[in-house]
């Protein structure tokens, strides 16, 4: 009797420890460290638009193991050269993988290539941690290298861009605490701009979105509910979509900066977009750059209705 | 109406008794990224060769069939299929095949076994666009010791699958440490500890999913 006793206390006090509960509630230090206050840039729109320079998987590093991957920290005169001959930009913002394999040596050539694209902006930039910057203690030196958050939230002309952290194919629980919290007190319509896409359109999607179906079912609620207009992500090194959730939510998945000509990929691409705050859209323009190009060139154009 | 639905669903519980040949009664503690805190009880009847089982986890209940078919030279067969759903919103269907081997050393201390196959997973939603349908592969790695006359075993595991899945989470590896006592001749005491990673071939793992459990197994027949 008193064995069954003792076990039965034994099970009930482990039941009351993980009853406590929250196992997978905790983030690392990084994690721990970021949050999604707004921060207000200043100074405010002045005009009715503004526009921000999109990159996504620039891949520093990546040519020694894909020689025909274009190397864009190595060719990074003509890049900034190609993109900022495109037009003048408010902010850059960085959609994840701008390492190829999280080195320190990748990390310090991504953090040249970064700062000097960003300092052709009129306002700022800012990034989002992709699933190869955060390999082997990546997530301290992105931290470290591009003084960055692992997850924030600005706000700009009336329009909120919430950056998540989704490099380890989900967004962790207390991320998505702390992003319902701060959804609830923000009435501005917003945009979602993150590394993983949401969609599946494919038999082959396992390693290509969020992994769990009932963390992006959440998500998309979350978005329908909340005025989010747009989930921008990469990863997948090719234009996928637009995914109509509603007439005023949708989701797409940028090409790559760090292009290659194959049926999986596409050309090195970037993308201006442009929100008009008074007809309520953003416009989404792509550029290419082919191999002895000497500037990008525009190669297609898309407007999505925001709420 | 309520009273013939609980009828029906006694009915389905309790008729599997008169084929099974063991009962297994689990209760744990569970979590996954959208779960908080969940506790769930199964029930799980097991014959030489199939086994099915019903797991609520409130608000998802889990319900699975799965065969052990064996073949020559150790080779075994195993198809396995799972309906996961969440009341009043979307549902999951997984299925498995794979072959493998299972050897047992001759005093029964040692058993390895080893599965290859396919796993598929289909996420069912009222909403179009969050229908998931993903494929990939299943591997299943299994070693146990068994010790003090064969009554304990210690047992660990490396499976893409398990019979309850948590099937959205396609690929990825479940880790499982269990056990089992055998108290009388009639009944065996089970616990185990699994976890999940979101990725196994990059070093970029996430914990997405935890569960313990203790459960009893009674021997019918």
């Amino acid at each position: 009797m008193k064995r069954l006793l003792r076990w039965v206390t034994i099970v009930v006090c482990m039941l009351s420890v993980v009853s406590c509960g929250g196992l997978l509630d905790e983030e690392d230090a990084y994690g721990k460290a970021s949050n999604f206050t707004l921060q207000e840039i200043s100074p405010a729109l002045s005009g009715t638009s503004f526009t921000i320079l999109l990159i996504t998987d620039v891949h520093v590093g990546r040519q020694s193991r894909v020689p025909d991957s274009y190397d864009a920290f190595g060719n990074m005169d003509d890049w900034v050269t190609s993109v900022t001959s495109s037009g003048s930009y408010d902010f850059l913002v960085n959609l994840g993988d701008l390492t190829d394999d999280s080195t320190d040596s990748q990390y310090a050539s991504a953090k040249h290539f970064y700062e000097n694209m960003a300092s052709h902006m009129n306002l700022g930039s800012f990034t989002t941690i992709g699933n190869h910057d955060n390999r082997r203690g990546g997530r301290r030196r992105f931290n470290e290298y591009l003084g960055s958050p692992m997850y924030q939230a600005f706000s700009f002309g009336g329009y909120s861009f919430y950056l998540l952290d989704t490099s380890d194919r989900s967004v962790s629980k207390a991320q998505l605490s702390k992003l319902k919290q701060a959804l609830k007190n923000d009435s501005q319509p917003k945009l979602f701009l993150t590394h993983y896409p949401l969609a599946a359109d494919s038999m082959s999607y396992y390693y290509l979105a969020l992994t769990d179906s009932e963390e992006r079912e959440e998500l998309i609620d979350l978005m329908v509910s909340n005025k989010v207009g747009l989930w921008v992500a990469g990863h997948r090194h090719a234009q996928k979509g637009p995914v109509v959730y509603t007439s005023t939510c949708h989701e797409i998945t940028l090409a790559s900066l760090n292009g290659l000509d194959d049926p999986w990929e596409s050309p090195p691409s970037w993308y201006v977009m442009t929100v008009d705050t008074l007809a309520k859209t953003v416009t989404f323009d792509r550029y290419e750059w082919h191999k002895g190009d000497g500037a990008g060139t525009k190669t297609d154009s898309f407007v999505f209705r925001l709420p | 109406m309520r009273r013939f639905v609980l009828g029906m669903l006694t009915l389905l519980l309790l008729q599997p008794l008169a084929w099974a040949s063991t009962l297994h009664v689990e209760s744990g503690y569970a979590e996954t990224l959208i779960d908080t805190q969940c506790f769930f009880v199964s029930a799980l009847y097991d014959a030489d060769v199939w086994k099915a089982g019903y797991k609520s986890r409130y608000p998802y209940n889990d319900v699975a069939v799965a065969a052990n078919l064996p073949l020559k030279r150790h080779w075994f067969f195993a198809p396995n299929l799972h309906l996961n759903t969440r009341f009043r919103s979307a549902c999951n269907l997984d299925g498995t095949v794979s072959f493998g081997q299972k050897f047992t050393i001759p005093s029964g201390a040692f058993t390895v076994s080893y599965a290859f196959g396919v796993q598929m997973s289909w996420f069912l939603s009222p909403r179009i666009e969050d229908q998931l349908f993903s494929q990939s592969l299943d591997y299943h790695l299994f070693l146990e010791y068994r010790f003090w006359e064969k009554r304990i075993g210690l047992s660990i595991a490396y499976d893409s699958s398990t019979f309850f899945w948590y099937g959205y989470y396609i690929f990825n590896p479940i880790v499982t440490i269990g056990g089992d006592w055998k108290v009388t001749e009639a009944a065996d005491i089970t616990w185990s500890a699994r976890c999940r990673n979101s990725d196994l071939w990059v070093e970029n793992q996430n914990i997405t999913m935890v569960e313990f459990k203790l459960g009893c197994v009674w021997r019918l027949q």
